[in-house]
């Protein structure tokens, strides 16, 4: 559902020169599973996920996303997807079930109206749904943003960070939308550098740092690494090296 | 089908940008609020200024000294003083005259507008008196033309509101929906959910536009109205749908401009920083049609912005000519339709809308175009600070300075200064011998070329005669004026322009955008309207020279032998006119340099 083959992405900054975000990275993730993307901050999973969801195009590598090239295909890609990121914004001045029958027409939701309403029943916001998103508490507006990127009802999901500044109780709705995704047979890459999250959700991960893939296993199989038994403790050893 | 559903996304991105723009309190304020409230008060206030500005000094009273007598009229008071220099300088009365033997002698002051309008009164009344030694005159009260006036008055700044409206009511909204929109992350939103870029920037721009459009036509609406009510001066129907015709591109290249300055615009802050610059530099061209001595002509017509202002201009105050407001309208259009191009292809770019991609990045790329653009400003302010204080003094000598003291360091300076290899961006390479050879024939055919383009540019444009007659003295040594005019200038301008410029500019983009480029740049140091045109167009056959042979060499060659046949046709050597001979000329010139580039 999700296949990378070397994947790689430069910056340049004036003071720090050419610098690879993302230095060939390979990895998969198959419907029916939540693929957890860990790092720490600056590894390059943002950057990953920005290529996956063909907002940046990579420099060199392929990806391929529900069968389709993100180069080649970009366009398709973008209807497979449901992606949500820090830096996906809400209109200010537009209402809660505006915004979700916006994008719902752009995705070509037969009937837009209609699946905003029921995305408004499905995550509980029928009292803020006709409030401006600039009006919406942290925790709202993120629940919009979760309903946004499900409004067409994508096979794949890509979530950066989703749970930053959520309380526990939106959050745990969250997981329930994702554990529910999975059930549905779909294919979720969930990037966070929270542990606990990433123990509840994932059956596999992908660990990144400094732009390169230092594993590619399933949860059980990086916990077994750890002298501890504990996924910190194996991620730690993964990126800071096993004396840190 | 495709195109049906890219225009269904393009309706829905339209209609929820418009919502969630017309909900902004700013946006109403900008569109309606200052054109209703601020333009048409302000248009009629300074028309009535104008009006009693004009009446006021059209009542003052100036004293002259003029022998022998004539009648004067009420307006000027005579002093019993001999006319003369002094009279005037010491202030003793604001103009003198002397009339003897059938000559009239004037002194005047020319720092004061008021001995301006004294002289002007005086010889106006120095004229009549000579014309009929009666001087029965006979004041005649015309209050259409009274109206007439007051309304070609209130034409000249229409122009100038108009475009501001354009301009306030485009820019705020391309800030927004543009930079904005890129800060509050929404327009990442957008990126995700939609098809096509080409959707996103073709919607922001419909908007900027919907946005500049609306507010200019209500401030025409209103300042028609205003004129009437206010000051009794009605606009005829076919004068208003004349100005809204052209407001409709004039409005696109505004957008356009707006769009694509919000678009290079990192954030918001940024953008406000740029906003007025935006705001001055497209009423600076629009401003002719406020100044006296710049009517609706062919070539006016075609000026960016200018054109347009003019032709408002005329359609206000009556004056039209419907075939040349045509082509004031053609010609914005077009630039309407290059600007829309260009936004196109800017608002496409990850770099832009996601603002992921930095200058130095973008040097990374081997994308080097803002530097020499950045080249030719500072060659164009060492040309007009140093280079004209040197020309002045002396002007042979003064060229060869700006040759060998500004454009020579500047051209080996800028890839140096950027770190790239000297000898490689400047094509300082031997072609081989057949391509000096067409360099060389090239050369001799440039003169035809640049004479046909200066006769086709005659059709629209006047130019003075002997352009080169003001650089050539007849006493200068013939091979001093060979050295300053075509040796120095064939090796520093083309290291500058086809090394330098061109070196930095070709890559990424394509050859030709390249050579035009350096060709426009090329014309444009000229510093002269009249030789803009032919210059560019030598421009570009050198350009095409460079990149075919790699070299700048072929167009060194070139270069010299067109500006040496040039100088020897200013001292009379050669016979340099237009005609068969030229023309075969210019042909053989662009076959020849154009050929496979």
């Amino acid at each position: 559902m999700i296949e990378v083959e070397g994947l790689t992405r430069r910056f340049h900054d004036r003071e720090l020169g050419t610098i690879t975000a993302v230095d060939h990275v390979n990895f998969r993730a198959d419907p029916g599973e939540i693929v957890g993307l860990l790092g720490p901050n600056g590894a390059g999973k943002t950057t990953t996920m920005r290529m996956l969801a063909t907002l940046i195009a990579p420099d060199e590598g392929t990806a391929r996303v529900n069968g389709l090239d993100v180069r080649q295909d970009a366009a398709e890609v973008r209807r497979s997807i449901g992606y949500l990121s820090a830096s996906t914004g809400l209109y200010g001045r537009l209402t809660a079930r505006e915004v979700l029958e916006y994008v719902a027409r752009l995705q070509g939701c037969p009937d837009a109206a209609a699946r905003a309403d029921a995305l408004v029943e499905r995550f509980e916001i029928e009292r803020f749904s006709h409030v401006t998103c600039d009006r919406l508490s942290t925790g709202m507006r993120q629940k919009v943003n979760i309903a946004r990127a499900l409004v067409h009802d994508p096979p794949v999901l890509i979530f950066d960070e989703p749970t930053a500044g959520l309380d526990v109780l939106v959050a745990q709705q969250l997981f329930t939308v994702l554990e529910e995704a999975r059930a549905a047979g779909k294919c979720v890459l969930y990037s966070t550098h929270i542990m606990g999250e990433a123990e509840r959700l994932c059956s596999r991960v992908v660990v990144i740092h400094g732009g390169r893939v230092r594993a590619e296993t399933s949860m059980d199989e990086l916990r077994s690494r750890a002298p501890d038994g504990r996924l910190e403790t194996a991620f730690i050893d993964l990126v800071a090296g096993p004396s840190a | 089908m495709r195109a049906r559903a890219a225009l269904g996304d393009l309706g829905v991105v339209v209609r929820f940008e418009l919502l969630q723009h017309l909900r902004d309190p700013a946006t109403i304020v900008l569109m309606l609020l200052v054109p209703l409230l601020v333009y048409p008060l302000a248009g009629w206030a300074g028309h009535r200024a104008l009006s009693n500005m004009e009446a006021d000094a059209e009542a003052r009273v100036f004293d002259v000294a003029v022998e022998p007598a004539v009648p004067l009229p009420a307006n000027l008071s005579s002093k019993p003083l001999d006319p003369s220099a002094t009279v005037v300088a010491s202030g003793q009365v604001d103009a003198a005259a002397r009339v003897r033997d059938g000559r009239v002698e004037l002194w005047w002051d020319s720092r004061s507008p008021d001995s301006a309008d004294a002289r002007s009164r005086l010889k106006a009344a120095i004229t009549e008196h000579r014309r009929s030694e009666a001087a029965l005159r006979v004041t005649v009260r015309d209050e259409e033309s009274e109206r007439d006036a007051a309304r070609s008055r209130a034409a000249r700044f229409a122009p100038l509101l108009l475009l501001f409206t354009l301009l306030s009511g485009a820019l705020y909204t391309a800030l927004d929906v543009v930079t904005g929109e890129r800060e509050r992350g929404t327009l990442e939103t957008l990126m995700v959910s939609t098809r096509t870029r080409a959707i996103v920037a073709a919607a922001k721009f419909l908007v900027v536009t919907a946005f500049s459009l609306v507010s200019a036509g209500v401030s025409l609406g209103l300042g028609a109205a205003s004129l009437a009510v206010l000051g009794g001066l009605r606009l005829a129907a076919g004068e208003v749908v004349g100005t809204a015709l052209l407001l409709v591109p004039l409005a696109i290249l505004v957008a356009a401009m707006v769009t694509l300055a919000a678009a290079c615009a990192p954030d918001f802050k940024s953008g406000q920083v740029l906003a007025l610059p935006v705001m001055f530099v497209p009423l600076l061209p629009a401003s002719v049609a406020a100044l006296p001595g710049f009517p609706l002509t062919p070539f006016t017509a075609l000026l960016p912005l200018g054109g347009a202002s003019l032709a408002i201009r005329a359609v206000l105050d009556g004056t039209a000519s419907w075939p040349l407001v045509s082509l004031a309208l053609g010609s914005t259009t077009a630039y309407a339709v290059a600007g829309v191009w260009a936004t196109a292809r800017l608002l496409g770019r990850e770099s832009v809308l996601l603002a992921a991609r930095g200058p130095g990045e973008r040097r990374a790329r081997g994308d080097f175009r803002v530097e020499a653009l950045i080249t030719f400003a500072l060659a164009a302010l060492a040309l007009w600070f140093l280079g004209q204080a040197a020309q002045s003094r002396h002007m042979l000598g003064g060229l060869a300075f700006t040759q060998v003291g500004l454009f020579l360091p500047l051209a080996l300076l800028a890839p140096w200064w950027l770190g790239l290899p000297v000898r490689e961006r400047l094509q300082l390479h031997w072609p081989p011998w057949t391509e000096l050879a067409r360099g060389l024939v090239v050369g001799l055919c440039l003169p035809g070329l640049a004479l046909t383009v200066g006769q086709l540019q005659g059709l629209v444009l006047d130019a003075p005669s002997g352009l080169l007659a003001g650089l050539l003295e007849p006493t200068t040594p013939i091979w001093w004026s060979l050295l300053c005019l075509a040796v120095l200038p064939a090796i520093c301008e083309e290291l500058l322009f086809r090394g330098a410029f061109l070196g930095l500019w070709r890559r990424p983009p394509g050859r030709w955008q390249a050579v035009l480029a350096t060709a426009l740049a090329f014309g444009a140091m000229h510093a002269s309207i009249f030789r803009l045109a032919p210059t560019a167009a030598l421009g570009v056959v050198l350009g095409a020279l460079a990149l075919r042979s790699r070299s700048v060499v072929p167009g060194i060659a070139a270069h010299g032998l067109n500006n040496g046949i040039a100088v020897l046709g200013g001292y009379g050597f050669l016979s340099l006119e237009p005609g068969p001979v030229a023309w075969t000329g210019a042909a053989a010139a662009l076959v020849l340099g154009l050929r496979r580039a």
